[in-house]
């Protein structure tokens, strides 16, 4: 079959949650079918500056055409988007904020019309425009990957229509199925919840990587980028608050971009951008995982930590993150600092709770995070009767 | 710190929903007992201004906005020139917008700006309002309790002087009856 893989933005250096869905996919996928991937030049979310070059490169056995950005992000975008994000909007405003939003690629758009040869498009995250106008050209063959979290782009109108597009959809989760149906009535929509694999394991040296970063004592993780919207300064408030009532506090380590201020204390310590190599090895000893992220469509840091058999402890604001640990029985959440304080407490003072969780997050990853599991689901969305 | 509630017994398995319970128990233990945390007196407020809100049957969108962190609630004089026209039209009706723009808001801003400084203030101030009136209604309950606990230690200590002091008379009567007796 060919496919062809659209997403925002593709390459070994985009760090970011649909592109490395897409890459993981597009990749596990090549290995029984024809795979190509269509993207932009950025390499920026929020620029789309074009710093890749325009056209067709070969990337680990894929196919990759790239497509220059035209328009770029104003002044006046965060006003728009402000406006249309927080008020009633027309449908014309949508779309021009959708344009603005981006990226603007038109000659993806074409390219997309004139691939005829394509049997089935995969598009990732539903909130770009580059998806908005794939789906209205070929919508009829596509599977949409939305990766939708439950903030406000959402319940814009022009949404229902890309959700009504596609021919298929592959959910990430339980929760994001029931929302995307329940705000864009697209019953009729065939759709599965999917989600996605990890990348393999890679062979680490725990003692190493924990020398290196002068780690000698328990600590929890947090992986991922340190910045408000993913609740990293609500983390750290309640972890200090912490501190005021437990002396004995364990460290708390940071793994990733950092792009707040974080106060200098004694048990936080940020460690930055990590290899795989050694965030596995942090992630193995660690006393659990902590992810404070108030919007998630499947969150695959909590996967990793199953897949070490590590308790996770989740921010349960979010419906996906609360409905992951509520299914997998893998983990405690919190939705203000009294919870937080005491499953924390009773974390560190049950390590057989903890423990036990950790196991039961594994055997939940091995069951249903498995790439054989995730690629039948692929296959039967693939061969799903379209016309 | 109390960590009795830590301490049960496991089982093969272990069910989140039934530690996310005995969590919550042992936090509403501590409320019980008038340990309340800045959050959760926060967390009351705000579900007595959504009791409120219901109770005015407001609009569940401007509800949401008028609850949400930042001010998108308030007049402001910024505004977007759109059109709903394309082409020429349209952007000979947002050039005359735009040029009209500066003479409007040189009358309009200084209104809008103050009126939306009122209103942050006077939401600010009911928002505060209610939070201390939460804070009061804590503090009142708890020194209720303590009022009846008080009480009813009164009325214990009450029965056993009344014990006490016929315990007394029944030993003096005794040892007076004893000295008849010899």
């Amino acid at each position: 079959m060919n496919i062809l893989c659209v997403v925002q933005r593709f390459g070994e250096r985009i760090i970011g949650g649909a592109e490395f869905h897409c890459r993981l996919i597009a990749e596990r996928l090549a290995e029984h079918h024809n795979v190509e991937v269509a993207t932009t030049c950025a390499d920026n979310y929020l620029t789309w500056k074009n710093v890749y070059p325009e056209g067709m490169a070969e990337e680990n056995g894929l196919r990759i055409y790239r497509f220059p950005v035209e328009r770029f992000r104003n002044e006046s975008f965060d006003l728009l988007a402000f406006r249309v994000l927080h008020d009633y909007s027309s449908h014309s405003e949508q779309m021009v904020y959708l344009e603005s939003h981006g990226p603007f690629t038109p000659k993806l758009i074409s390219f997309l019309k004139e691939r005829t040869d394509i049997d089935r498009f995969i598009f990732f995250s539903y909130r770009y425009w580059n998806t908005y106008m794939g789906l209205q050209a070929v919508g009829h063959k596509s599977i949409l990957v939305p990766t939708a979290e439950h903030d406000r782009t959402l319940y814009l109108d022009i949404h229902r229509e890309t959700f009504n597009r596609p021919a298929a959809i592959a959910f990430n989760s339980v929760e994001e199925c029931d929302l995307i149906r329940h705000v864009s009535g697209n019953a009729k929509v065939p759709g599965i919840v999917v989600g996605v694999g990890l990348p393999d394991i890679l062979d680490t040296a725990i003692d190493d990587v924990l020398t290196k970063h002068d780690i000698t004592e328990p600590y929890f993780l947090y992986l991922g980028r340190i910045e408000d919207s993913k609740g990293c300064s609500t983390l750290i408030e309640y972890y200090l608050r912490c501190f005021e009532i437990l002396r004995n506090l364990p460290l708390l380590v940071f793994v990733g971009k950092q792009e707040i201020n974080v106060p200098d204390h004694s048990r936080i310590r940020i460690l930055g951008i990590l290899s795989e190599t050694d965030k596995q090895a942090l992630l193995k000893s660690a006393l659990a995982l902590i992810m404070p992220s108030p919007y998630e469509s499947l969150s695959m840091v909590l996967l990793e930590a199953w897949r070490e058999s590590k308790a996770v402890l989740c921010n349960g604001k979010c419906e996906v993150l609360r409905g992951q640990c509520r299914r997998s029985n893998g983990g405690l959440y919190y939705r203000n600092f009294d919870e937080f304080f005491e499953a924390l407490s009773l974390m560190l003072h049950r390590s057989d709770i903890s423990d036990l969780l950790g196991n039961q997050g594994n055997a939940y990853y091995q069951k249903e995070y498995n790439w054989s599991t995730i690629m039948s689901k692929y296959e039967y969305l693939l061969t799903l009767d379209v016309s | 710190m109390n960590k009795d509630w830590m301490n049960f017994e496991i089982g093969a398995d272990i069910n989140v929903e039934e530690i996310m319970q005995k969590i919550r128990a042992a936090i509403a233990e501590k409320q019980k007992a008038g340990i309340y945390t800045e959050e959760s007196i926060e967390e009351l407020a705000d579900s007595k201004i959504m009791q409120f809100a219901e109770e005015a049957e407001i609009d569940s969108a401007l509800l949401e906005r008028l609850r949400s962190p930042d001010h998108s609630w308030n007049i402001s004089p910024s505004y977007l020139i759109t059109s709903h026209r394309t082409g020429i039209k349209a952007g000979l009706i947002k050039l005359t917008k735009r040029m009209v723009r500066p003479f409007v808001r040189l009358y309009t801003d200084h209104i809008f700006g103050r009126q939306a400084q009122i209103n942050l203030y006077f939401a600010h101030l009911l928002h505060n309002l209610v939070r201390e009136l939460t804070r009061l209604q804590i503090n009142h309950t708890s020194l209720k309790h303590r009022t009846d606990r008080l009480e009813r230690e009164k009325e214990f200590f009450e029965q056993r002087i009344r014990t006490l002091e016929k315990m007394v008379k029944f030993q003096s009567d005794g040892e007076s009856a004893d000295s008849n007796v010899q």
